[in-house]
């Protein structure tokens, strides 16, 4: 089986690249020969503190196969390392929050190549075949997006776990066959772009390059929309894609 | 739409609070099941203030610092006139951004609470708990002064900043107005305006009645004084967003719904706040 991806990224306008806080794994452009392969895009969320650091633990943790108690771990041990403000320490205790989309892609042994897709919280895969969205996970209208998803916490907290929902999504993939994993708002956008012109996978798959990205969002995020509220709301922005071939 | 506006560290929103320092506040504050030996509406009022200037920083508190979304004022009214409440480093100061709050409060104690262990019991948890303001009341009410320095404050600040997300005023008192009939001051505050909408004006009523806690009411009727009353007609509508917000957390919300709480926590206004993504299970 061999996989080829890309990965493109920019903050959200007004922050330096040091605050952005969306992470993918693998973060630079990849070309692997292997029998499996897992990816993953996660969010750190705003409000949340440390929360970048968080979502690309989560990410290499889905990937590399490591327990979210180890992630916890390594987290926890990682930010308390000095004397922090009393701001900063209470926030440390409510922890970080992140939400995570992650692909794990197989060889089959029969005619059918599976793929099983792991998600908590807004970010979104798309599975793209012969220039048509053939399915999306786990938010399926844009509509659905909000402010506030229950998310991954870097504390094992039983009311935290409690309302958190990983959700799984099973299929098969075929040759040549594209993976979008996105970050939240430019899901949302493209999901949009969808529900009003049907033309998801092509506006996606234009996306080869990180200028291409880069002109895109600027675009929509200065398009306003009739509600007052830009096309594609301004937040860090993530895009790994997938293409896989026996 | 109105209530949409961005609200970053280049187009910051601000938070005015009005708090009441006047002698009544020393009264006992009213507790539903009417129990002695409580609170004054003066250490309510400074539990309110100080948890409600905590959250804020909290808001926008980072690995990496304050993020300044926001400007801070504290505008006190009693006794000794009417003017910027903040003491020690912060003295005199009529606005200032939100990390200049975070790192000057007069005090920072330590304190229990109690939270989850995971395994469905509590434990107690030491944690720092900052101080801007302790108890304080003397002398009369001049509320609708208050309201007319607040409203030439909001004025330059909404000059500099057109297009800023509506400046929020919390106005903590006991509702009773020494001064004048604060209505008409209130209203003229609340006509003040950005490009994304009106000033928003939410009013704390810290009453010795022992009433039951009422919040986000949308009309007067079960409300228990003409103070009450008086504080709901000076209290905006909340933005559809916040309405939306509230239902969301099972608060019985119509189009009518204002910004106004008796005898109880407005906190909630905090998380209403939008900088980003709150998670829906953060504690």
């Amino acid at each position: 089986m061999r996989v080829t991806g890309k990965v493109f990224w920019m903050p959200k306008k007004g922050n330096s690249i040091e605050e952005y806080e969306d992470a993918a794994y693998p973060f630079e452009c990849f070309d692997a020969e292997a029998p499996e392969f897992k990816c993953a895009v996660a969010d750190g969320a705003t409000e949340t503190s440390f929360a970048g650091f968080w979502a690309a633990l989560l990410c290499e943790g889905f990937a590399e196969n490591f327990a979210l108690k180890e992630l916890r771990q390594t987290w926890n041990e990682a930010v308390r390392q000095k004397e922090l403000p009393w701001y900063a320490e209470e926030k440390l205790e409510k922890g970080a929050y992140a939400a995570l989309v992650g692909l794990h892609l197989k060889k089959g042994r029969g005619k059918k190549n599976p793929f099983i897709v792991e998600a908590t919280g807004d970010c979104c895969i798309f599975h793209i075949r012969e220039n048509q969205m053939l399915s999306c996970f786990p938010i399926e209208r844009s509509e659905e997006f909000n402010n506030s998803p229950a998310l991954i916490c870097s504390h094992e907290f039983a009311s935290v776990d409690a309302q958190m929902q990983r959700l799984t999504s099973k299929g098969d993939w075929k040759d040549g066959d594209t993976f979008f994993l996105l970050s939240d708002a430019i899901a949302c956008w493209a999901l949009r772009r969808q529900e009003e012109f049907q033309d998801l996978a092509n506006v996606l798959q234009n996306i080869e390059t990180q200028e291409d990205l880069i002109r895109l969002v600027d675009e929509e995020r200065q398009l306003i929309m009739e509600d007052g509220r830009p096309s594609m709301k301004n937040d860090d922005v993530t895009v790994l894609c997938v293409t896989v071939c026996s | 739409m109105p209530y949409t506006a961005e609200i970053s560290r280049t187009n910051p929103s601000c938070f005015l609070f009005l708090i009441d320092q006047s002698g009544s506040m020393q009264e006992p504050f009213g507790t539903s099941d009417g129990a002695p030996g409580g609170k004054t509406k003066a250490e309510s009022l400074a539990d309110a203030i100080n948890r409600l200037l905590q959250n804020l920083v909290l808001k926008c508190a980072k690995s990496d610092g304050i993020r300044d979304y926001y400007h801070v004022g504290v505008i006190g009214y009693g006794g000794t006139g009417v003017g910027p409440a903040f003491g020690g480093a912060l003295k005199d100061k009529e606005m200032v951004p939100v990390n200049e709050i975070a790192n000057n409060p007069t005090r920072v104690e330590q304190r229990v609470k109690k939270i989850d262990d995971g395994a469905g019991g509590l434990v107690e948890q030491k944690i720092k708990f900052p101080v801007w303001f302790d108890a304080k009341g003397e002398g009369g009410t001049p509320m609708c002064t208050a309201f007319i320095t607040a409203t030439k404050l909001l004025t330059k600040w909404l000059a500099e900043h057109p297009n800023c997300f509506p400046p929020i005023v919390i106005n903590i008192s006991d509702g009773e107005s020494s001064d004048m009939d604060p209505y008409e001051a209130a209203k003229e505050l609340m006509n003040l305006s950005s490009t994304d909408g009106e000033v928003l004006l939410f009013n704390l009523h810290l009453s010795s009645s022992s009433e039951k806690a009422i919040e986000y009411p949308h009309d007067d009727e079960n409300l228990p004084d003409d103070f009450s009353k008086l504080l709901f007609s000076m209290s905006s509508v909340l933005p559809e967003y916040m309405q939306k917000m509230l239902s969301g957390e099972g608060v019985p919300v119509t189009f009518a719904t204002r910004g106004f709480v008796f005898n109880a926590d407005l906190v909630s206004v905090i998380r209403f706040l939008d900088i980003g993504t709150r998670p829906a299970n953060l504690r």
